[in-house]
């Protein structure tokens, strides 16, 4: 037979052969290999998919745990340092309080110190007075005018120092 | 004289190891074939049909025994069968037909695949002829492919759609005379490349082959040795070329049905 010289049984049985392998493969093969293989690759991106899945979930609590424990640390912080301040306050409150009523009774014993003690000088200067002229008078008996003697006294006695 | 006598029995024992014939041809001894005739039509039982046929029992039997025991995990020659029918799946039928249409054609673009190469690979075994080194075989094989092609065409966009589509859009009138020719060869071009591109193929190498070893016939046996080499080379290529003209055929014929289906493009 010639290289190119046309066969039409050739043709016809060809054709016939395609279509029965054709026919039996996508029974027999085609089928359960492409339908397999759609199973597993829908498998593996599920898997896939849920393994991600997962992985975000693990992520996202580890990032709340971490998120908590800052906040945790951050109130207890804040409540120490609020505590601190509170104290300090208290404390400077306290000691200005007293030092304040220390200061006030200090002014007072001064003060009232300051007042015996003009007091004292006052009765002590009349007295005196009063002591010269009664025993100046006995002395001199009737001697002198009271009222010039008086007034000698006075000058002396005004005379005198102040802190004697 | 002499010499010009043996190149042309070389020349024909080429010929009759790539023409096909009304016997089966094992070595030496030629097993006759019955002749049938049925409605005129000479249906005579050749030697390529009968390697076609054991090509295509090999290849039915070597699929379903290699699948049958299906785990979720593939191993073996299953696994083979697995990775080129995922190449096909993704790098063949996706890409030309679409994610939504490629399904429906994978069983027809396997089947394809795997029946050429089995017949291209059969071609290479040692008492084997070449199915697909005849152009009756692939012409038959590019008018499926063409069917498919118009097939799918007027599924997807009607019959009138079809060859309006085949037309591209905002053509000048005037240039219609003209187009419609040129489109509609274009059209019968596509299948007519595939059938000569893997008969031209299958037939060449085993040229080549068989010249190479004829060589040793016309020149003497010392230069077996270089013939053998180069003949050894050349079936290495052969084999690749079976795989690749496999290929090329399943690939193209996905890309002119995607080509018939989505006509915008």
């Amino acid at each position: 037979m010639d290289l190119l010289s046309p066969n039409p049984g050739l043709i016809i049985w060809t054709l016939i052969t395609f279509v029965l392998v054709l026919l039996v493969l996508k029974k027999f093969v085609w089928g359960p290999l492409l339908s397999a293989l759609d199973q597993r690759e829908t498998r593996i991106r599920e898997a896939l998919e849920q393994a991600d899945k997962a992985r975000a979930e693990a992520e996202r609590s580890a990032e709340e745990n971490k998120q908590a424990l800052a906040q945790a640390q951050a109130e207890a912080q804040a409540a120490i340092n609020k505590a601190r301040e509170d104290a300090e306050l208290v404390a400077r409150d306290v000691q200005e309080r007293a030092e304040a009523d220390a200061q006030q009774l200090l002014e007072q014993a001064r003060r009232t110190i300051q007042q015996e003690r003009n007091q004292a000088l006052q009765t002590l200067r009349q007295q005196t007075a009063e002591l010269a002229i009664l025993a100046a008078g006995q002395l001199l008996e009737e001697n002198l005018d009271d009222e010039h003697n008086k007034k000698i006294v006075d000058d002396f006695i005004n005379r005198m120092p102040e802190h004697s | 004289m002499a010499a010009q006598a043996e190149e042309q029995s070389s020349g024909s024992f080429i010929l009759e190891h790539i023409t096909d014939h009304h016997e089966l041809h094992l070595g030496p001894l030629h097993i006759p074939l019955p002749h049938i005739e049925l409605f005129g039509i000479d249906m005579s039982i050749t030697g390529h049909l009968v390697m076609m046929w054991v090509a295509s029992l090999l290849l039915i039997l070597s699929l379903i025994i290699s699948t049958k025991r299906r785990g979720l995990i593939p191993s073996g020659f299953a696994n083979a069968i697995e990775a080129i029918a995922i190449f096909i799946r993704d790098d063949v039928a996706r890409p030309n037909l679409g994610e939504r249409d490629a399904p429906k054609y994978m069983p027809f673009l396997m089947t394809l695949f795997f029946f050429v190469l089995f017949c291209n690979l059969l071609g290479l075994i040692p008492f084997g002829q070449t199915a697909t080194g005849n152009i009756n075989v692939t012409a038959t094989l590019a008018g499926i492919s063409f069917a498919m092609m118009l097939g799918a065409g007027i599924k997807h966009n009607g019959l009138f759609g079809f060859f309006k589509g085949l037309i591209p859009p905002n053509l000048p009138i005037a240039l219609l005379p003209l187009m419609i020719p040129l489109e509609f060869l274009g059209l019968l071009t596509k299948p007519f490349a595939l059938c000569i591109r893997l008969f031209a193929n299958m037939l060449a190498g085993h040229v080549v082959i068989l010249s190479l070893i004829g060589i040793i016939f016309i020149l003497g046996l010392f230069v077996s040795p270089i013939s053998i080499a180069f003949a050894l080379v050349m079936y290495m290529l052969e084999i690749f070329i079976g795989f690749l003209q496999a290929y090329v055929f399943t690939l193209l014929t996905a890309l002119f049905v995607g080509l018939c289906i989505h006509q915008e493009h």
